[in-house]
């Protein structure tokens, strides 16, 4: 078909080699200037994008909320509206944060609109069966654990904790993004490891 | 102050970043949940441009004098009478239209449902079959604008070795699609023309349903 050299030509200037077995892999181009070839017109680049930064979005989202259906629903919207917005990203941020940043303020209302239909949050879901799947026995049972303890905690501790510990951020960071200031972060961080030591000390020691 | 490490929490952390696994289904639902909002946007563009420019363009009316003055006896019929129908009517009417509205809005989304209730006839509508040959597949579907980017409206039936088959009816027009492999993977049509490059992902295909003949 005559249309085949235009696609490699458009899949070159993308920085993308094609791969039969997994789609393609992208070579050497940041973030930073993949949104710049979305804003030119290049819309493929944002699948890229997606493709870069699903699964931790979809970890948090899901570590957050605790259950399946709204964490998908939650990442998508947050794609989305990385999408429709994305004229109004600048440079000098990472766009790693800024999605982050999009993700915790949904799962923010997410969690406001789940309080308002008076629903308990649960861990009910997905990410147990995948890991029972996939680990020996007492591998599921100490994540099950775990995700019982996380269900626990207030959510303020909940999110502060997670974006310290498992997403990784700095305080600063953690502060530029959620709003609230680094002492008040530490604190909630503190909360937060203390309640799980405590609801998660004695499983650990047998384990 | 908050030195909060230590192997317990670490255990948990490295628990919680590592062993989340990377769903590649669910990231095509993403990027197929962007198309179907790129393609809504685009299409709220496209109405209002051509609203705003049927309204904009200037026309000629050219009426008789005898049109004219039957168009006005009209209107005055039409002032007469409207007071008579707002007490009388109109009360009827709303009857008449709620079950109308109602059913509309109970109606599931996407385009599919109102090309299958035009049967193909009212609109001209015509039916249109897709075949992919894909013996690896465990499901196929179809994809479009003529179903918002919606794979699970339109899957594909496995008809015999490794052909996969679906019968759509489709409205005359140029219409952009893809098929959906095994709920991740997205191709194109490889017998058909590819779409201009709007689209995200792999290229997506053309066709084009002719009007009445």
């Amino acid at each position: 078909m005559s249309s085949r050299p235009d696609n490699a030509v458009r899949l070159e200037r993308l920085g993308v080699t094609p791969r039969p077995d997994r789609g393609f892999i992208v070579v050497d181009m940041t973030d930073a200037a993949l949104v710049q070839r979305v804003l030119a017109g290049e819309a493929d680049a944002f699948g890229i994008l997606v493709e870069r930064h699903h699964r931790r979005c979809s970890r948090y989202a899901r570590q957050m909320l605790g259950n399946r259906e709204d964490a998908e629903e939650v990442v998508q919207d947050t794609f989305i509206r990385a999408f429709r917005s994305l004229a109004r990203y600048e440079d000098r941020e990472r766009f790693g944060a800024w999605i982050l940043r999009i993700l915790v303020n949904r799962c923010r209302t997410a969690m406001a609109r789940r309080r308002r239909r008076d629903r308990t949050f649960v861990y009910r879901d997905g990410a147990i069966e995948v890991a029972s799947r996939e680990h020996p026995a007492d591998g599921v049972a100490w994540r099950e654990e775990i995700a019982r303890a996380l269900a626990l905690l207030d959510p303020n501790h909940r999110e502060a904790f997670l974006l310290k510990h498992v997403e990784e951020l700095s305080y600063e960071e953690m502060s530029a993004l959620t709003g609230v200031g680094v002492s008040a972060l530490k604190m909630r961080v503190k909360r937060a490891c203390d309640r799980l030591r405590e609801l998660l000390e004695e499983v650990h020691d047998v384990r | 102050m908050f030195d909060e490490r230590d192997d317990l929490i670490d255990d948990i952390a490295r628990e919680l970043r590592d062993a989340f696994p990377d769903d590649a289904a669910a990231r095509a639902r993403v990027m197929a949940a962007v198309r179907r909002d790129r393609a809504r946007a685009t299409a709220r563009t496209r109405a209002w441009t051509r609203w705003w420019g049927a309204l904009r363009a200037p026309r000629t009316i050219r009426v008789s004098p005898l049109a004219a003055l039957a168009a006005a006896a009209a209107a005055g019929v039409v002032v007469a009478i409207a007071p008579l129908r707002r007490d009388g009517h109109a009360a009827r009417g709303e009857a008449r239209g709620a079950p109308v509205l109602a059913g509309a809005e109970g109606a599931a989304p996407g385009r599919t449902q109102r090309f299958v209730a035009a049967n193909g006839a009212e609109d001209g509508a015509r039916l249109v079959q897709f075949v992919l040959v894909a013996p690896g597949a465990r499901r196929v579907a179809l994809a479009g604008d003529f179903n918002g980017w919606n794979a699970s409206t339109m899957p594909l039936a496995h008809t015999r070795s490794g052909v996969w088959s679906t019968t759509v009816p489709l409205a005359p027009g140029r219409h952009v699609y893809a098929f959906v492999v095994d709920d991740s993977t997205w191709m194109p049509d490889p017998t058909a023309a590819r779409a201009p490059r709007d689209d995200f992902g792999n290229p997506n295909s053309v066709i084009v349903v002719g009007g009445d003949t």
